[in-house]
């Protein structure tokens, strides 16, 4: 069933918004866990400061966050990447903007998501995040793992199988796949600095990405560097890993792009299919060695960079009509002309700026 | 007096734009002093043409280019046979009263020509003493514009309103055009606009000036006894069979000749080119 | 137990279980009590349940049921523009009772006023009879704001221009119903309707027991069948959508609600395009055709080659595919020209100019500052009348006389004299009262009613309606923009309680 690019376009971001918020609270969580371990200060900063190293796209940090305002408090890195407004991928920031979505095409998606969400963004937004904060984290971060994945059961459990249902698949898994590559990144230097501390370290990335059960069941091994890469990288039957959510996003969107049913003329569709359905090959048929020797580090930089290719490609060809919308009122005089266009041009640039901040 | 016409408007934008729509009016208009003949449009690259009638009763043309293009041209053309070789002689007929419609949309202010104490001092001196003298005032008013105001091109825009007309004491045939309906207007003459063009060579009190673009307004004033009578304040003449109208309404916002949107990020440059030929 | 009469139920202080709650209906015409202790016979049920209460019981429906509005997102955004505004509705849980007969009445009235401003609205879009036979002044009507001349000569599908009505009734003093204006342009609030009843049955199912109340949840079926009536012939099977502003417009919950209730697609203008007259959709399958856009965008931004320029709202092209049959639109352009508040003043008169009958629901008195004699009256009586800005609504622009300092009178007073066509002036009703519960007992507050009608093949007015609650005590603004609540409102099945 066709549905209009504008809700489609708002259903995938609330999908990767929520998914996003998961991520972001089991990094926090973990974060948070792993810092009773730590001795000292300097390591406890240390840990934190991983939190907030730039990512692709995002803004500059506020100054009480950059190195030259002498450091970065524990205390202020956790409120950055837990509740602060102006971080646009802090915890309230990704529920808030997933709900705005969800808001915008609350005729399209079931009311059990929409009231789910919904009321995970009054909580937050009538201070849960504030005084969970301030005691106990633990449990607050718990509570919005448990509502984030309760709202993705509901995606499945109450929406039709068809394009709303994929789009919020294809949010889900690319997201997904880009957070697992993220959070390896983060620790991608351990490979080369070894310590003591490497086991707790790798540990964590696993319990960051809600694998830690699943890679002891699956090796049944101390837990080794190479082998949490290969598990979060290849596995293929777990659904947290990147091989997993690329398949699965490479799924929706082969169902949605099934072409007897799209216009003629829109090459883009076949673009995005086969960029996405190479990526997900690569991750199919790769060995977890040949990684660990071409850098970690860059390998996964490639692989970031690559899903937000595919993200951009589906954007384009699904959400947005090509070419970029705008609208010039167009009249007969010349003077005229122009006074309307550079108004035009003013009005398109703030719609933009918007939906800019509405995504990022 | 037979006329070929032929009017092209161009739009030639900086990259490929989706969806244009354009709401034309650029005639045919036919009534008791023309006739437009044979009337053609063709829009390339090819798109779609809808012919249908607005809320004036002028005959518009819907046209809509779907798919991406860099250029889009339309271009209309038709003979007109103008048959008002003396508008000053009074009709066979009397002239049909006007409907309440007809009134209230040439007395009551439009947006171009708002409400204005100024224009109404100035209109005073001119107000008829009886119903019979107001083709004359109006022909008095159209010489004092024309007298007391300059042509100047570029110090006005299509959303000039009469107030800034009135300020700058310059404008264009648009901009006296409106003057003349607003000064009508204050002194309870039902006055409108006409988008039309002027050929060379008619016969009236006197040619139009030459410099005058060919794609021409001026102003339709009602009397009671010469009916509707077309008064040309940019060139100080009564209409006669060198005016050809092309649609009608309260004021050039009405009936702009194009007017149009696409979807893009691209620069527009707009052309028009107009070609008057007396045929006979 | 009380001693029944003709015309209520009597208590006595002697009854072992109480059966009127304590309340005093003031001098006002009151909705359930018909005088102190006697309540309306159809109101009597109820009353015995209420008397029962305690604030802890009450208080904890009146907490589940604004929980049910907030979580559900069932909100009005209060200033426009801006995020994180979204109010719910203030929601009274005492229900506005309306018997069968009055309302067989109500029916009659809005479909006899309704009609009659159809053929107004088609009359002055076309050969303007009215306006000749001098029934009306000429340039009150053309000059209204609502007149489009955009639109004249139009022939709209089944001759309907007003598909969606939403009119406001107010009972006066003397409990007498009368018409205080027509919305006929954009009316909201038929959500609220819906979701009340929603509300009410969840959070308080024993109210119901023994009543026989109409159901009102068909609303957005019947509006379904309204808008495929009015598609283009040449649609087999007419493609409806809600067009909308946006989610940040006041009324947003309410068309995603009947969106999502109808199964049609809510859009907004940069959703659709116009293509050879037929207006399209864009979809993830290409463009897809739409035949009947039942609109919540005003005329002015509906089209930015006809209307406004600057609107990025609308649709370039829609009025052009409107006037050539190629897509329909509900309600029709240019319906604001028939709720001008001064033309309200003529309805009376242009129902018997086109049916020939006498009004069945009354007008407030209106008075317009246009007629020299009336200007004086108002002028003189300024500190006893409602003056209303004609072009304003939701209960801005608006000065109760009595209520209004010096200052504001006389203000009002030089604004009405300097533009005479802009104002109308009523008497200050004392709107009809029902009661509220306020924190631990039952108070009387000013009500109004909105009920809607649809106008397809026929007149359908939903059983039902908006009961709009003035919440500040003495207060008579019901509209929610100004701190107005709602209220259940139960129209009761034929042959009364």
């Amino acid at each position: 069933m066709a549905m209009l690019c504008r809700v489609a376009e708002d259903v995938f971001w609330m999908s990767r918004y929520v998914e996003r918020a998961a991520a972001v609270g089991r990094l926090l969580d973990v974060t948070g866990h792993l810092e009773l371990d730590e001795g000292d200060a300097f390591s406890r900063r240390e840990l934190w400061q991983r939190l907030v190293q730039p990512r692709a796209g995002d803004g500059a940090l506020p100054e009480e966050l950059t190195p030259a305002s002498g450091g970065l408090e524990p205390l202020a890195v956790r409120n950055w990447v837990a509740r602060d407004l102006r971080n646009p991928r802090s915890l309230v920031s990704c529920v808030q903007r997933g709900r705005s979505a969800a808001r915008r095409v609350r005729e399209s998606i079931s009311s059990e998501m929409w009231e789910a969400i919904n009321a995970l963004y009054l909580w937050l937004a009538a201070g849960g995040a504030d005084a969970a904060l301030e005691e106990d984290s633990h449990p607050f971060y718990r509570r919005v793992l448990i509502e984030t994945q309760y709202i993705q059961g509901l995606a499945d459990a109450t929406l039709s199988h068809d394009d709303p249902w994929y789009f919020t698949c294809l949010g889900k898994y690319l997201e997904r796949a880009d957070n697992v590559a993220h959070m390896l990144t983060l620790q991608a230097h351990l490979l080369h600095e070894r310590n003591d501390d490497d086991q707790v370290r790798w540990l964590a990335v696993l319990r960051s990405c809600g694998a830690a059960e699943a890679y002891a069941r699956y090796y049944s091994l101390r837990v080794d560097p190479a082998r949490v890469v290969e598990f979060m990288l290849l596995n293929s039957s777990f659904p947290q890993t990147v091989r997993f959510s690329l398949r699965h996003a490479w799924n929706a969107l082969q169902q949605l792009s099934g072409s007897q049913r799209v216009e003629a003329g829109r090459e883009g569709v076949t673009i995005a299919t086969r960029s996405l359905g190479l990526l997900s090959a690569q991750l199919e048929h790769a060995a977890v060695d040949e990684i660990l020797e071409s850098g970690l580090h860059t390998y996964l930089a490639a692989l970031q960079k690559n899903i937000a290719r595919v993200c951009d490609q589906v954007t384009r060809v699904y959400l947005r009509d090509e070419p970029q919308p705008g609208r010039v009122v167009a009249v007969a005089r010349a003077a005229m002309l122009m006074a309307e266009q550079q108004q035009q041009q003013q009005q398109q640039q703030q719609q933009q700026q918007q939906q800019q901040q509405q995504q990022q | 007096m037979k006329v070929h016409l032929e009017h092209i408007t161009r739009l030639d934008y900086s990259t490929d734009v989706v969806e244009g729509v354009m709401d034309a009016r650029l005639g045919p208009l036919s009534d008791a002093d023309q006739r437009w003949d044979v009337f053609t449009i063709n829009v390339s690259p090819s798109g779609s043409v809808r012919r249908y009638t607005d809320g004036f009763g002028n005959r518009a043309h819907l046209i809509t280019v779907a798919k991406a293009h860099r250029m889009l041209e339309v271009v209309t053309r038709c003979d007109v046979v103008t048959t008002l070789t003396d508008p000053f002689s009074s009709p066979m007929q009397r002239p049909r009263p006007l409907t309440p419609s007809e009134l209230a949309d040439c007395l009551q202010p439009s947006a171009l020509v708002p409400v204005s104490a100024k224009l109404a001092a100035l209109a005073e001196p001119f107000r008829p003493g009886t119903p019979d003298e107001a083709f004359e005032s109006v022909r008095r008013m159209s010489k004092f514009i024309h007298d007391e105001f300059n042509y100047t091109k570029n110090v006005t825009t299509v959303a000039t309103t009469v107030h800034d007309v009135l300020a700058q004491r310059s404008g264009v045939c648009q901009d006296f055009a409106h003057l003349l309906i607003g000064l009508c207007r204050s002194i309870g003459i039902p006055a409108r606009y006409v988008s039309g063009y002027t050929v060379s060579g008619g016969t009236g009190a006197s040619a139009p000036m030459p410099e005058t673009e060919a794609s021409h307004a001026w102003a339709e004033a009602y009397t009671p006894i010469y009916g509707w009578r077309g008064f040309d304040p940019t060139n100080d003449l009564v209409a006669s069979t060198a005016h050809i109208k092309m649609a009608i309404g309260r004021d050039y916002s009405d009936v702009p000749p194009t007017r149009g949107t696409f979807r893009g990020q691209a620069d527009e440059r707009l052309t028009v080119s107009v070609e008057t030929r007396q045929v006979d | 137990m009380g001693r029944r009469r003709a015309d209520g139920v009597r208590m006595t202080a002697a009854a072992p279980e109480r059966t009127v709650p304590p309340y005093d209906p003031g001098a006002f015409w009151d909705e359930m009590f018909e005088a102190p202790g006697i309540v309306r016979p159809y109101y009597a049920t109820l009353a015995r349940q209420l008397a029962t209460l305690n604030s802890a019981d009450v208080a904890r429906r009146q907490r589940a049921a604004e929980l049910s509005f907030t979580v559900r997102g069932i909100t009005f955004a209060v200033n426009q523009g801006a995020e994180g505004v979204e109010k719910i509705m203030p929601f009274d849980l005492i229900p506005r009772i309306i018997e069968a007969d009055e309302w067989t009445r109500i029916e009659r009235g809005l479909e006899q006023r309704v009609r009659a401003l159809n053929l107004f609205l088609h009359d002055v879009y076309h050969d303007q009879r009215i306006l000749r036979s001098g029934v009306i002044p000429a340039e009150l009507v053309l000059g209204a704001r609502g007149y489009r001349r955009e639109f004249r000569q139009v022939d709209v599908p089944l001759g309907v221009y007003t598909h969606i009505v939403g009119s406001d009734l107010v009972r006066d003093g003397s409990g007498e119903l009368m018409v205080l204006e027509d919305n006929l342009r954009t009316p909201s609030g038929v959500s609220y309707v819906v979701e009340n009843r929603r509300v009410l049955k969840r959070t308080w199912p024993q109210l119901f027991q023994d009543y026989d109340v109409r159901p009102v949840e068909g609303y957005p079926q019947d509006l379904l069948d309204v808008l495929r009536a009015i598609a283009p012939p040449t649609a087999e099977d007419p493609v409806v959508v809600l067009l909308t502003p946006g989610a940040y417009n006041s009324a947003y919950f309410e068309h995603a609600f009947l969106a999502k209730a109808m199964g049609v697609e809510l859009v907004q203008g940069s959703d659709l395009f116009v293509d050879d007259a037929q207006v399209f959709m864009r979809t993830t399958e290409g463009r897809k055709r739409v035949d009947v856009i039942y609109r919540r965008v005003d005329d002015d931004f509906l089209d930015p080659l006809t209307f406004r320029s600057d609107s990025l709202l609308g649709v370039p092209g829609l009025v052009a595919a409107y006037r050539l049959g190629r897509v329909s639109l509900a309600n029709a352009i240019g319906t604001g020209v028939a709720d001008d508040k001064a033309i309200y003043a003529y309805v009376p008169e242009i129902i018997r100019y086109y049916l020939g009958e006498d009004a069945i629901i009354a007008n407030v008195p209106t008075f317009l500052p246009t007629r020299p004699k009336e200007l004086e009256y108002i002028i003189e009586n300024i500190d006893k009348l409602v003056v209303k800005s004609v072009n304003e609504s939701g209960g801005y622009g608006m000065l109760i006389g009595p209520h209004a300092s010096q200052a504001d009178r006389d203000l009002y007073a030089a604004r009405v004299r300097a533009d005479p066509r802009s104002f109308i002036a009523q008497p200050t009703l004392a709107l009809s009262r029902s009661p509220c519960w306020d924190n631990d007992h039952l108070e009387g507050r000013h009500i109004d009613l909105r009920p809607f009608l649809l106008f397809g093949r026929e007149v359908k007015v939903q059983p039902g309606g908006l009961t709009r609650v003035a919440l500040r005590n003495g207060s008579l603004v019901v509209n929610s923009s100004q701190g107005g609540g709602g209220k259940d409102t139960w129209v009761l099945a034929g042959g009364g309680s």
